[in-house]
C-alpha cells in the first residue's frame, strides 16, 4: 500500500503550529504579556516535533531496499518515541510549576486578550489532533497517534489553565489552581507513558497483539481440518506492517509442487484476514518425527 | 536452549563492575570536590553520574537482551541491546553539548583560570586509569559476545578517558601559566565525541529498523551452492536483534520431488547455515522450481 498520503496529515500539523505559533506572538506583542510570549515559544516544540514525524514518515514509506530487506516500516518508532519523550518533558514542566505555585500561591493574572487567543489555539489544536487520531488508528501509523497526543498536551494545558481559573473564581481558594493543573500533568504523564511504551515494545520486535494471533489461530485451523498441521507460529510488529512466520505440516508423500501451492493458500488467506501483512511459511512432512521440534532461538 | 549461560553470566559481571566503577568514580568526585570546595572537581562529580546512568542502562540491558523468547516477543529480548546503545549514544551527545557549554563560557568570558591543587591531579589521574581499564575489559567481552550494548559502554568510557586527558592537560598548563589549553582542547573532544556519538548512533538505528547485515546474502548464497538438489535460493532476507541473526530464504527445488526429499535438502542447507553463522534463525521457504513468483507475494512489502 502506497502510504505517501500520511504526510498530508503533518502538514496539517505543521500549519496548526504556525497558526499557533503567530496568534501567540501577536497577542504578546498587543499585551506584552510574558506568559504569551513563552506559549509561543512552546508551540515552537510542537513545530520541530511535526518537522520530525515528517522526515520519519518520509523514510517509513520508502519501498525496501538491499539494506532494509524487511522495509523501512520501524522508522515510524523513533518519532513517536521522541514524541513521548517530548510529552513527558511537558508533563514534568506543568507539574513542576504546579508544585511551585501550590508552595507560593501567586495571584492569577489577568487573562483577556490571552484568554481569547488561548481558546482559538487550543481548538485548532484539538480539531487537528482529531483528525490527526482518527488517520493514525484507520491507517495504522504511531507518527500520526503520536503527533495527535502531543498536540492533545497543549489541548489539555489549556483546559488546565481555563478550569484552574475557573475554579478559583468560584471557590476562592488560590491553591486549587495548582492541583487542577499538577492533575492534568499526571494524566499527560500517563499518555507518554503509553506512547513511549509503545514505540520501544515495537522497537523490540514485540509480538502481535492476542486479537490479531487469534484472528490467524482461526485461518489455520480452517486448514487442520483437511488434516494440515502447524507449529513454530512467529509474529512480530513492525509500525504500519505485520510480520507472520509459520511451519506447515503436510504429508511427506505430497509433491512439492502441492505442498507448495498448499502453503501460497494458506499465506493468500492469512493476508486477506489481516491486511499489510508480510507471510512465510516453510513445508515440511508431517511424518517426520523432528518436523515438530520448534527451534529454539539460540543454538 | 543450548545457550552458553557463562557467555551471559560473563556479560553481567562486565556490565556490573563498570557501575561499581562508576558508583567509586562519582562518589570519590562528589567527596573530595565537597571537601576541597572545587567547582572543577564537582563538576566531573556530574560527568561520572552521566557515566553511572549509562552503566546502570547497559547492565539492565545485557541482563534483559538474553532472555528467552516469550508469547510477548516471539524474536527474543536482542532488540534491548541496539536500544541501550542508542541511549547511550542520547547520553553522550548531552555530555558534549555540556562541555562545548562549559568551554564557550570560560573562552567567552576570559575567566579561564582553574585551580590546581593535588586532589585535582588525584582525581584525574585515577579515573583515567579506572575508565581505562574499564573500556579494555568492555570491549573485550562486546567482541566476544557480538554485543552492542557492552561496545557502546566501552566507547562511552573511552571518551572518558579523552575528556580527562584535557582536563589533565588543561591543569598541566595551568601549571606554567597556560590558561587558554584547557577550553580549546576541551572543544577538540567535544568534537571528536560528536563524531563517536554519530556512528555509535547510526548503528543503533541500522538495527532497531531492521537494517540488512552486510555480508549474511552472500555468505548463504555460497552455502546455496553447495547443497545438493537446491536448484536456486532468492529473496534472502536478514535482520538481526542483539546477537541474534534471522534469515529467510527462499529455496528452488525439483517440483516432482517429495515433501520428504525437500526436508531433507532445506534441513542441511539449514544446518550448513548454522555452521557459518552464529546464533541464527533460519527460515526456509520452499517452492517448486517452475514457479513463477507470485506478485501478491511481495504485496505487503510494497
Amino acid at each position: 500500500m502506497n502510504r505517501s498520503f500520511l504526510t498530508r496529515y503533518i502538514w496539517l500539523s505543521i500549519a496548526a503550529a504556525l497558526t499557533t505559533i503567530i496568534l501567540k506572538t501577536g497577542a504578546w506583542y498587543m499585551t506584552g504579556s510574558v506568559g504569551l510570549l513563552s506559549d509561543a515559544l512552546e508551540s515552537i516544540i510542537n513545530l520541530l516535533a511535526a518537522l520530525m514525524a515528517m522526515a520519519m514518515l518520509r523514510i517509513a514509506i520508502l519501498p525496501p531496499d538491499k539494506n532494509h530487506e524487511f522495509g523501512h516500516g520501524k522508522a515510524e518508532y523513533f518519532s513517536s518515541f521522541v514524541e513521548g519523550l517530548l510529552i513527558m518533558f511537558a508533563a514534568a514542566c506543568i507539574a513542576y510549576t504546579a508544585v511551585e505555585r501550590f508552595l507560593n500561591p501567586q495571584p492569577l493574572e489577568k487573562l483577556g486578550i490571552g484568554l481569547f487567543v488561548s481558546v482559538i489555539a487550543t481548538i485548532i489544536n484539538f480539531i487537528v489532533a482529531g483528525i490527526l487520531l482518527s488517520a493514525g488508528k484507520k491507517y495504522r501509523s504511531i507518527t500520526l497517534e503520536a503527533d495527535s497526543h502531543h498536540l492533545m498536551t497543549d489541548v489539555w494545558t489549556s483546559v488546565a489553565v481555563i478550569g484552574g481559573v475557573g475554579a478559583v473564581g468560584l471557590t476562592g481558594w488560590l491553591k486549587l489552581d495548582s492541583i487542577v493543573a499538577f492533575a492534568v500533568a499526571m494524566n499527560i504523564l500517563r499518555t507518554a507513558y503509553k506512547i513511549i511504551r509503545r514505540s520501544v515494545e515495537g522497537l523490540m520486535d514485540a509480538s502481535l497483539s492476542p486479537q490479531e494471533q487469534e484472528t490467524i489461530e482461526s485461518v489455520l485451523s480452517g486448514y487442520r481440518k483437511q488434516g494440515i498441521q502447524f507449529h513454530a507460529l512467529l509474529t512480530r510488529q513492525g509500525a504500519s506492517r505485520r510480520f507472520v512466520s509459520v511451519h506447515v505440516l503436510v504429508p511427506g508423500n505430497f509433491s512439492v509442487h502441492d505442498a507448495h501451492h498448499i502453503a501460497e493458500n494458506i499465506e493468500k488467506d492469512i493476508r486477506n484476514a489481516l491486511r499489510d501483512t508480510v507471510v512465510f511459511t516453510h513445508i515440511e512432512p508431517v511424518e517426520d518425527e523432528i518436523s515438530l521440534d520448534d527451534i529454539p532461538l539460540d543454538r | 536452549m543450548s545457550l552458553d549461560h557463562s557467555a551471559v553470566h560473563e556479560k553481567k559481571r562486565v556490565a556490573l563492575f563498570s557501575v561499581m566503577a562508576a558508583v567509586f568514580l562519582t562518589g570519590s568526585k562528589l567527596l573530595i570536590g565537597l571537601l576541597t570546595g572545587s567547582l572543577g572537581i564537582l563538576s566531573e562529580a556530574l560527568h561520572s553520574c552521566l557515566d553511572l546512568v549509562a552503566a546502570i542502562i547497559t547492565y539492565f540491558s545485557v541482563r534483559i537482551s538474553d532472555k528467552p523468547a516469550d508469547s510477548d516477543h516471539h524474536f527474543g529480548h536482542g532488540k534491548v541491546e541496539n536500544l541501550s546503545a542508542l541511549m547511550e549514544t542520547f547520553l553522550l551527545l548531552i555530555t558534549s553539548v555540556w562541555i562545548i557549554h562549559e568551554a564557550a563560557h570560560r573562552l567567552m568570558t576570559g575567566n579561564v583560570k582553574i585551580e590546581v591543587t593535588v586532589w585535582s591531579y588525584i582525581v584525574v589521574i585515577s579515573s583515567i586509569a579506572v575508565d581505562f581499564s574499564r573500556s579494555r575489559a568492555l570491549m573485550k567481552a562486546a567482541k566476544i559476545h557480538n554485543s552492542q550494548a557492552l561496545e557502546a559502554d566501552a566507547i562511552h568510557f573511552s571518551t572518558d578517558i579523552w575528556s580527562s586527558s584535557v582536563v589533565l592537560l588543561g591543569l598541566v598548563c595551568s601549571n606554567f601559566g597556560f590558561y587558554y589549553a584547557d577550553p580549546v582542547a576541551a572543544l577538540f573532544v567535544a568534537l571528536i565525541v560528536i563524531y563517536v556519538c554519530f556512528i555509535l548512533g547510526k548503528k543503533a538505528v541500522d538495527v532497531l529498523l531492521d537494517g540488512a547485515p552486510a555480508d549474511y546474502v552472500e555468505v548463504v548464497e555460497k552455502i546455496a551452492e553447495n547443497v545438493r538438489g537446491l536448484t536456486s535460493v532468492h529473496d534472502i532476507k536478514a535482520r538481526m536483534a542483539g546477537a541474534d541473526v534471522f534469515l529467510e530464504v527462499c529455496v528452488h527445488l525439483n517440483p516432482s520431488s517429495t515433501l520428504e526429499e525437500a526436508h531433507r535438502i532445506s534441513h542441511e542447507f539449514e544446518k550448513l547455515i548454522h555452521e557459518k553463522i552464529s546464533r541464527c534463525r533460519v527460515h526456509i521457504h520452499q517452492e517448486p522450481e517452475e514457479c513463477i513468483p507470485d506478485p501478491e507475494k511481495t504485496e505487503g512489502l510494497l
